[in-house]
């Protein structure tokens, strides 16, 4: 099986075949590895004598779509954490293009709170940076900012309203 | 000796006094909101009881039902914990009235020290250094504008009754004074119900350094080293270690003496701590005192071998201080994470939710002092800390390493946490050489973490998990084999695990 995996913005992919030890590649890198899933979402992974442990979860708060034809993981290995996205490889039509496009952003509440301040308006030119929003949440008031250049066209909330985790405050293009 | 406690806290402090008292054979009492039904102090404490709804403002504020709880369960004793009510002299002025003992300093002392202005004005006489300032509130931007301009630009505007890096603002010039001095003044009534601010000097990359200090109610008051909390983010300590890479001996004398002088100054009993800058030039400056335990007191404890909650009982209780001065002995080094429900890869944006799975990390010389469990969600209404991870080692180079290889285990499934953030910091050279600033941590995350975590097996083993997770998912047994091939009953067998595993979390 063919899998296209996204990871910190780049595409690698990984092949995996076989019956007893799995045949991998990864980016044309021949490996062995035995896999056991030791308990829901954690894997013990023999790969040439070494031994990994590695847990699987979904993020919360940043739930895909369903029916989407990619998901994003988070995998923890020994300590080090990586945010993987896997393309089903039945379902090649969607799912490409999962990066972020230049200068048009949806800019979302990251958790739930209260808009404090909007400090953009419809119209206005944003700078990489720039604050956007002030969202207050767990006692602590915090300031949303753009993730490109680009231009406020529209801004979805009020000072004052409460907002659910991942909800659309703004649109900038 | 008590007999019962109430502890007036939530979550991880709750339950670290409580094991405390279990050691002394002390009944504890918890109390809780109707968000924390399911939280860990709740499930340890011997008796609970609800005392009003999720906010704070209206449970684990209120003082008429925290007493009122600990009349009808008979407690002798309240121990506020941190946060909360833990710096609020109307509490301990209350359980006076009522007869009940507040685990703390006399609601005098509190007063004295608590408020930032008042307690500059005790330093000042009691001849101890201090940041250029105001010691007193200030009523309008441009009273605040003609103090900054006497002292200097640049400088911090800050709430009276601050604390926890709420109400506190950084002003470099005149014209960013009278919004810095709104905005601290709001968040200063907000958070604390009293909107005062004063200004101080701001020190161009300070050390932050506090002595912990311990008094009887008999004139006894003696110091136990120094914590070195230099380690920040938008003022929050985030890591904190014992002993200082900075402090020799003498110069530790010279702070403790200056410490417990202040603490006499202000007949203060109980546990305390003294907060002083520290300049390039080894100047120390008093900063402010908090009139409670501290979230990074295992530090101490780890150093000192004792143990400060039973220290703070045992003195509220009339008993004299076990210990000498002259025998207090720092032995080793002990760093501490605060471990929080936030995403670091997100500037830090709380990340409540549910615990999905949960790993701690155990062995030689690690401490978890945690107030999670796995399928608790963690509420969106309080401070996302979860837990408070300890390292202790023969010296600050194996105590850097233990918690380096215990991080590694640590493992907090379905919400973000920041404990990637840590294994940067402890592989920031500035770091790994004790060349601490309260700085590092901006300076760190203006730079990307490094790539090389794609370069080892690790990375292989991320991807082929993720991919074979992403395929049990679809319930697709093709791509797997040997125990993957199998990945219904891996499946069940482990969410049974994790079931079983609930009610009891792992320590």
């Amino acid at each position: 099986m063919h899998y296209t995996l996204i990871a910190n913005g780049r595409e690698h992919v990984l092949e995996v075949a076989g019956r007893g030890p799995l045949a991998c590649r990864l980016d044309g890198e021949s490996f062995e590895a035995e896999a056991v899933e030791v308990a829901a979402g954690v894997y013990s992974l023999l790969m040439g004598g070494k031994s990994y442990r590695a847990y699987v979860a979904r993020p919360i708060g940043r739930e895909n779509p369903p029916g989407r034809a990619a998901e994003t993981f988070t995998v923890q290995v020994d300590g080090v954490s990586y945010s993987i996205t896997v393309q089903d490889p039945r379902r090649w039509s969607g799912g490409r293009g999962m990066a972020t496009r230049e200068g048009r952003q949806q800019v979302t509440a990251p958790m739930p709170g209260k808009v404090i301040r909007v400090l953009a308006q419809e119209g206005e030119a944003v700078g990489s940076g720039q604050g956007l929003v002030v969202v207050e949440a767990m006692k602590m008031q915090n300031e949303i900012k753009s993730r490109a250049a680009g231009t406020v066209r529209k801004v979805l909330v009020r000072e004052g309203q409460a907002v659910a985790g991942g909800e659309i405050l703004m649109l900038i293009e | 000796m008590f007999s019962k406690v109430l502890v007036a806290n939530r979550g991880e402090i709750a339950v670290r006094v409580m094991r405390a008292c279990r050691e002394m054979g002390i009944r504890t009492v918890a109390v809780y909101s109707e968000a924390d039904r399911a939280c860990l102090h709740v499930l340890k404490a011997e008796e609970a009881y609800p005392i009003g709804p999720a906010p704070a403002a209206e449970s684990y504020l209120r003082i008429d039902k925290i007493l009122e709880t600990a009349r009808k369960a008979g407690a002798e004793a309240i121990h506020p914990g941190y946060g909360f009510l833990s710096e609020n002299a109307e509490l301990a002025r209350a359980c006076e009235q009522a007869g009940i003992v507040f685990i703390g300093p006399s609601a005098e002392a509190m007063e004295k020290m608590g408020s930032k202005t008042s307690a500059r004005r005790l330093a000042e006489r009691a001849g101890v250094p201090l940041v250029p300032g105001t010691t007193r509130a200030l009523a309008s931007p441009e009273e605040a504008q003609r103090v900054a301009a006497s002292v200097g630009y640049p400088v911090m505007v800050k709430a009276a009754a601050g604390g926890g890096g709420k109400g506190l603002r950084l002003v470099r010039s005149a014209d960013e004074m009278p919004a810095a001095f709104r905005d601290a003044r709001s968040e200063a009534e907000n958070a604390f119900g009293d909107s005062d601010v004063y200004i101080e000097k701001y020190l161009e990359k300070p050390r932050h350094i506090e002595i912990q200090i311990l008094g009887d109610r008999h004139g006894h008051v003696i110091h136990l080293g120094e914590r070195e909390c230099s380690i920040q983010r938008r003022h929050q300590k985030v890591m904190e270690e014992s002993p200082s890479p900075l402090l020799d001996e003498a110069m530790r004398q010279r702070m403790g003496e200056a410490a417990v002088k202040l603490a006499r100054e202000a007949g203060y009993y109980n546990a305390g701590t003294m907060e002083f800058l520290v300049d390039a030039q080894k100047n120390f400056y008093f900063l402010e005192m908090n009139t409670r335990l501290q979230v990074e007191h295992p530090v101490t404890e780890a150093v000192t071998g004792l143990d400060l909650v039973k220290m703070q009982i045992l003195v509220a209780a009339g008993e004299p201080l076990p210990l000498r001065q002259e025998e207090i002995q720092l032995r080793g080094a002990a760093l501490e994470c605060r471990i929080y429900a936030e995403d670091p890869g997100n500037n830090f944006f709380p990340c409540p939710g549910r615990i999905t799975a949960l790993e701690a990390p155990a062995g030689p010389g690690v401490r978890d002092d945690s107030g999670v469990y796995a399928g608790w969600t963690v509420p969106v209404e309080y401070d996302p800390l979860l837990s408070k991870l300890i390292a202790w080692g023969a010296d600050r180079q194996e105590a850097l390493r233990r918690m380096r290889r215990a991080l590694d285990e640590y493992y907090i499934g379905g919400i973000q946490t920041n404990l990637s953030f840590f294994r940067r910091i402890l592989c920031d050279p500035d770091f790994l050489e004790g060349r601490l600033d309260t700085g590092l941590i901006d300076r760190l995350l203006a730079t990307s973490p490094s790539e090389d975590s794609k370069q080892d097996g690790r990375w292989k083993a991320a991807a082929l998990a993720a991919v074979l997770f992403a395929a049990r998912q679809e319930g697709r047994v093709e791509a797997g084999s040997g125990g993957v091939s199998l990945p219904t009953r891996w499946g069940r067998d482990g969410r049974e695990q994790l079931l079983r595993r609930l009610p009891l979390p792992r320590k």
